[in-house]
């Protein structure tokens, strides 16, 4: 079991990474409550090691995901919130909001993919084995999130990552 | 798209406010024990929660109550993740339906569908026919939901049948519903018999208990001169507690 100093060190390396995904994937301040307690007690009580930096950022990003998830299937009759009350005095620009509702507004599992290649920087490659999934479906999801994303938005988009298929 | 997105959710960060309800939380629920202890500790938690305790609780908790009135009448009781805990019928061509209803742990949307097939299959949606379902939980922010839902499955289940029959589906208050109950009916056909007292004072909770919704507000229009409602009504949303006041 982890003590309160390593979770004060997870704390100040995941938290916002953590907030960020609940703000793309949540409905309500609640929800986001209820996701940080429960990755920060698994962290906690987690015996195992890590390898490395990057495989803890993993495991907090696959743990943080499927902690939302968890929330989203509970969730049937919470009302979806305003991005602004959601995220209180974090608010940005009118277009920026616009295109966060606009990736709040698709699948969840697209937004997972769109906020972990667009803002953490991660491939395709890296996305699939983070979230234990074929490459070949990280890059179809992006390029679906893309597509809808460019259709709301009627902006350009960004062709990063082509589905290589073989 | 990505520059965009990166200063928008730079603006992000954790609060202090959430890391001190976090760490207090996790504070609460870690405690240092030994491993095996702590194993079979949560063992147990998990044990109580899955047989009972908790989670039993909540699950058969009423949450929102859905009356269905095609004459056949009948209530739906749902629990706070959208499942059916509870059926019961207002008279006796429900009772019927009822008694071979299956529909117990079936999401709302499921068991509106089931309800309503059976009630086509067994001939209930005649000419003037009419889909009354009234809606009355605690949750304010849960009726809008829970309308949306109501009205997809109904639609659907109409459609299915190639029915052209009105939906009338609205929120109704605690009180109304307690009334209804009280006389034994659905809190649409005590809603409409209170409408045609106040124009026929010759007309009973009692007596018009046995007629189709359609038809009492048939007579609610026979008796009020220039106005017609009820029959062919299209859907509508509102309070109708609100009416008695």
């Amino acid at each position: 079991m982890r003590n309160e100093n390593e979770a004060n060190r997870a704390w100040l390396l995941y938290a916002d990474m953590i907030r960020r995904l609940c703000t793309v994937q949540l409905k309500n301040y609640a929800d986001v409550e209820d996701v940080f307690q429960d990755v920060f007690l698994k962290y906690i009580l987690r015996d195992g090691p890590f390898i490395s930096d990057a495989h803890e950022k993993a495991w907090f990003i696959r743990v943080a995901i499927n902690a939302c998830k968890d929330v989203q299937k509970s969730a049937f009759f919470r009302r979806t919130i305003p991005l602004e009350e959601l995220c209180g005095e974090q608010t940005a620009p009118e277009d920026e909001r616009e295109l966060i509702a606009a990736v709040r507004a698709l699948n969840p599992k697209y937004r997972s993919v769109i906020y972990l290649h667009y803002y953490e920087g991660y491939s395709a490659v890296e996305i699939a084995k983070i979230l234990k999934k074929k490459e070949n479906t990280i890059y179809t999801w992006l390029a679906r999130a893309r597509q809808l994303l460019s259709k709301r938005l009627g902006g350009e988009q960004d062709g990063k990552e082509t589905a290589k298929r073989t | 798209m990505e520059k965009k997105l990166r200063s928008a959710l730079d603006k992000i960060y954790a609060e202090d406010a959430l890391k001190e309800k976090t760490m207090r939380a996790i504070r609460h629920k870690a405690r240092k024990k030994p491993v095996i202890a702590r194993l079979a500790a949560a063992c147990a938690m998990i044990c109580l929660l899955l047989m009972g305790g908790i989670f039993s609780r909540l699950y058969t908790n009423p949450y929102a109550y859905v009356d269905l009135d095609v004459n056949p009448s009948i209530e739906l009781t749902v629990n706070r993740y959208g499942r059916v805990i509870g059926l019961s019928s207002y008279n006796a061509e429900g009772a019927e339906l009822v008694a071979d209803a299956h529909v117990r742990n079936a999401s709302l949307s499921d068991a509106i569908s089931r309800m309503l097939d059976a009630m086509f299959i067994n001939g209930y949606f005649g000419r003037d026919g009419l889909v009354s379902v009234t809606v009355q939980t605690q949750d304010a922010n849960a009726e809008v939901n829970l309308l949306g839902a109501i009205e997809s499955s109904v639609a659907a289940a109409l459609l299915s049948h190639h029915a052209n029959v009105p939906m009338d589906i609205y929120v109704v208050s605690q009180q109304t519903k307690s009334e209804a109950h009280e006389k034994n009916m659905s809190p649409a056909k005590y809603l409409a018999i209170t409408e045609l007292k106040a124009v026929d004072p010759t007309a009973t909770y009692e007596g018009c208990s046995g007629h189709s919704i359609t038809e009492i507000r048939r007579r609610t229009s026979d008796h009020t001169s220039g106005h017609h409602s009820g029959e062919g009504a299209n859907r509508h949303h509102g309070n109708h507690g609100g009416r008695h006041e």
